[in-house]
């Protein structure tokens, strides 16, 4: 295949001065491994400083402002285009566009090959609920309008497909599941569990349930938090960490009050790697998850998941075989703890059985192939 | 690897005879007042009669079976624990007779084992888990006049330490577990090496077959029979299939009634019509070894192997008891895996009966065992040179021991001993030594259970982490001095 000339358009990046969620890592990765084959991958987003060249990706940073989120997005959309026009000679082939922070920019240069992908929807975000306020309408506005004027879509997994298909009316031939790749070598470290326990006052040879993630409603860390009475009810020396920040916390850290939980908020990614490497068992307690990388980072370092049964999740889980799924309740949620926690020989067993799975999905080189394949069909045409 | 026209496995089957010293869970201190023997308040009381119980259920049946099945020409190999044999001595030799006609076959072969089914290969210092191999070849020659060399290593995982132990006493293989440890590494179903030591490692979905899942009714497989498994184990890819088994499945774990002990007729015969051939381990041992397996080094400390907090503070007070009780006899009985094995909710069974219990009885089991322990210890440090410097090292019952807690909540472990508290000091967190040392809790604890009023009163003031241990420290390595 002939090497393309790729444009990025996200909001954030790993590279980037603003504080990161999920977006940037997936967004990152993808262009840093195109960009390793060979493509020329131009990645716009936010930052300070200078237009700099990292792993072989062409970064071009903008500081836009607004007094809210939309009008912030409304202004950063236009510098991107400012500077993605100031590199289109020759042609880019193909643009691709990440969540509908950037759908403006797909406005201005909608007569390209664009490609759009749905990270998460605004009713994903909020727990599968609809919002009347006016951000709600007019966020949710640019996505439908994202993935109706894109030459195609994509979405990380069926579920976030049937969810736009059903929101936004997208066409089902438009639409493309590209899962989040992932780089497993970097999620898999030796480290002594005992001794990253010890560092958190735990005794090392007491099993920890790990919850990733931002503490917010989408996520259900509430959800894991009223399981843990009922969790303790039956084994006595489980040990909660939350690594993350978000609004929850302080309500959350209002329901810890007397249990095992420590809170531990924003944590480093060396760190997190320690912690995923050491902890027993991965809680993921999600109302509503696109995708989930927390699952597939967790399965990168073999570690065992209990996962509730929605989104990504629901889909990416063989239960019983590389994880457990429950129902969106802190009983079930309960219950699937205590089913494995008491068996280390079974966890073991589910954490090696996830990163078999890693290894055939959802590696970066098979993920990226399948975007690629979206790329050509684009620039085929064959998709009218 | 496998393949349609590929040759079946041949099949290693090992029974593994033994007989727990029960504890007596309802054993209080002041039971004992005044009582010479004090093994009777420690055990099951009524260890004769459900012995007995265990051999006419199975050891009996399982055994005529078994020399049918040797007369017939099937090999197999079994590991008989001293203190089985011991008791059988004495109270029932009609049935060591039976088991020797076994032991003194042609067909079987004698595997080695730690005389008191011990525990001792965890310790950090091997001279106990050396004697009792070494006890247990005496025992073997001795009764049935074999020396084994190859050695049942599937309770816990084998580590550098131990295989170079057994390569010192002659042991010139091992069968090591399945499911945890280095023999997790790679496809159970060839001979390894580890450290130079060849090693079989058990195949423990084909073992839990037999030994959990056979009697389920709700196993989508029940009910099993022998042609089937047979025909399980010839489909299986690799050189030799291990099958290390608990004797008392046949007929005590699993009822007679489910039909266990025809399944054990009937296998011999069923393995060799699907062209599965039945070797000795110390035959298969020979065989050309697939790899070294356990290169990669676990990391240090207890973590290679999974134990809860409970079996961890039972193995390091035993290790400190070794040095303290005065009756070995009742040390070793202390040793037993059967014990640890209970303080965990769920242990791997790969051969082994079922083990799934709740924490209060992981709990209970604990309990009984550190009252008993440290009882011995107590009743032991009088006939010692320094009765003072004994009891303040020894271990204490649960009610007893040192549970650390914060403003808001307890921590979740707790100290059973003064070298458990040095070492726990290690990672307790801040807010927790505060607390403690506000309330003096750490002198008070010191001065009134373990009964060292010097220590107590030398740590009263210091409320620095790194103070705290070295000054408990440096007093255990003084006591320890004085008794030695």
């Amino acid at each position: 295949m002939e090497t393309l000339k790729l444009a990025f358009f996200c909001w954030e990046s790993l590279h980037s001065t603003f504080k990161v969620g999920g977006l940037a890592p997936a967004a990152t990765e993808l262009a840093e491994n195109l960009a390793r084959m060979g493509h020329e991958v131009h990645f716009f987003t936010r930052g300070e400083g200078g237009d700099a060249t990292i792993n072989d990706v062409h970064y071009h940073y903008c500081l836009p402002y607004g007094d809210n989120i939309v009008e912030y997005c409304r202004t950063m959309s236009t510098m991107l285009v400012k500077a993605f026009r100031a590199c289109d000679t020759p042609a880019f082939d193909i643009l691709h566009f990440h969540d509908w922070h950037v759908v403006e920019a797909m406005h201005l240069l909608r007569d390209r090959n664009t490609v759009f992908s749905y990270h998460s929807t605004e009713y994903g975000r909020h727990g599968g609920n609809f919002g009347g306020w006016w951000e709600f309408q007019e966020i949710s506005g640019k996505e439908w309008y994202g993935g109706y004027i894109a030459k195609t879509v994509t979405t990380v997994s069926n579920s976030t497909k049937t969810e736009v298909m059903w929101l936004y009316n997208v066409p089902e031939w438009k639409v493309t599941v590209v899962p989040n790749g992932i780089d497993p070598s970097a999620y898999r470290t030796m480290v002594d569990p005992g001794e990253v326990k010890k560092h958190y006052g735990i005794h090392p040879l007491a099993p920890v349930v790990l919850f990733v993630g931002r503490l917010t409603y989408q996520k259900g860390p509430d959800l894991l938090m009223q399981a843990i009475p009922r969790i303790l009810a039956t084994r006595w020396d489980v040990q909660f960490l939350f690594a993350g920040t978000g609004d929850m916390r302080g309500y959350l850290e209002g329901m810890a009050h007397g249990l095992p939980v420590q809170f531990l908020g924003y944590v480093a990614d060396t760190e997190h790697l320690r912690l995923l490497n050491a902890c027993d068992l991965v809680a993921i307690p999600s109302r509503n998850e696109p995708f989930g990388l927390v699952l597939t980072e967790a399965w990168s370092a073999e570690r065992c998941v209990v996962a509730t049964d929605v989104g990504g999740l629901s889909e990416n889980i063989d239960n019983y075989i590389n994880g457990i799924k429950v129902p969106v309740r802190p009983d079930s949620i309960a219950w699937g703890i205590c089913h494995l926690i008491d068996d280390p020989a079974y966890m073991q067993r589910l954490g090696k059985a996830g990163r078999r799975k890693v290894m055939e999905k959802f590696r970066w080189s098979v993920v990226m192939e399948r975007m690629l394949g979206v790329y050509k069909k684009v620039l085929s045409g064959s998709l009218r | 690897m496998t393949g349609e026209d590929s040759n079946p496995p041949a099949v290693c089957l090992g029974f593994d005879i033994h007989y727990p010293c029960y504890l007596n869970p309802g054993f209080r201190p002041d039971m004992v007042k005044g009582k010479r023997n004090l093994k009777d308040s420690y055990f099951n009381p009524d260890a004769k009669e459900d012995f007995r119980r265990i051999i006419d259920r199975s050891f009996t049946p399982a055994t005529e079976i078994l020399l049918d099945l040797l007369d017939d020409g099937l090999k197999c190999a079994i590991s008989i624990s001293g203190v089985v044999v011991e008791r059988l001595e004495a109270w029932y030799p009609e049935t060591l007779e039976l088991l020797s006609r076994v032991a003194t076959h042609r067909n079987a072969e004698v595997l080695a084992a730690t005389y008191y089914h011990s525990v001792a290969g965890q310790f950090s210092d091997l001279t106990e888990f050396s004697d009792e191999v070494r006890m247990h070849c005496d025992l073997m020659n001795e009764h049935f006049s074999v020396t084994p060399t190859t050695f049942a290593h599937t309770d816990y995982p084998i580590t550098p330490a131990t295989a170079r132990a057994l390569t010192g006493a002659g042991i010139r293989a091992a069968i090591i577990e399945g499911s945890e440890g280095a023999g997790a590494e790679r496809d159970p179903n060839y001979t390894y090496t580890y450290r130079g030591l060849p090693v079989l490692v058990t195949h423990c979905d084909l073992s839990d077959d037999i030994a959990v899942r056979f009697p389920w009714r709700e196993w989508d497989r029940w009910p099993l029979m022998a042609d089937r498994y047979a025909g399980w184990v010839a489909a299986s890819p690799g050189d030799c299939i291990t099958l290390f088994l608990d004797y008392r499945i046949f007929g005590d774990a699993i009822d007679p009634a489910t039909g266990i002990l025809e399944f054990l007729r009937a296998l011999p015969s069923a393995l060799a019509a699907e062209g599965v051939t039945a070797v000795h381990p110390s035959d298969a041992a020979r065989a050309t070894p697939h790899g070294e397996i356990g290169k990669t080094a676990a990391p240090p400390g207890p973590q290679g192997c999974q134990r809860t907090i409970l079996q961890q503070s039972a193995l390091e007070a035993l290790e400190q008891a070794g040095g303290l009780v005065t009756d070995p006899e009742v040390w070793r009985c202390l040793l037993d895996t059967d014990h640890i094995r209970r303080m965990a909710m769920r242990s791997v069974s790969c051969g082994r009966p079922l083990h799934a219990v709740s924490h209060q009885a992981t709990y209970d089991h604990f309990a009984s065992f550190m009252r008993i322990l440290s009882d011995a210890e107590e009743r032991s440090s009088a006939s010692t040179r320094f009765p003072s410097a004994a009891l303040a090292l020894r271990c204490v019952p649960p009610e007893k021991a040192f549970s650390f807690s914060s403003h808001e909540r307890p921590v979740g472990y707790a100290a059973h001993s003064l070298q458990e508290l040095a070492s726990m000091l290690e990672f307790v967190p801040d807010d927790v030594i505060r607390y403690h040392v506000e309330r003096e809790d750490f002198s008070r604890w010191i001065d009134q259970v373990i009964g060292d009023g010097k220590l107590a009163g030398k740590i009263r003031s210091v409320s620095d982490r790194i103070r705290l241990q070295s000054t408990i420290q440096k007093r255990i390595g003084k006591l320890w001095k004085r008794l030695s």
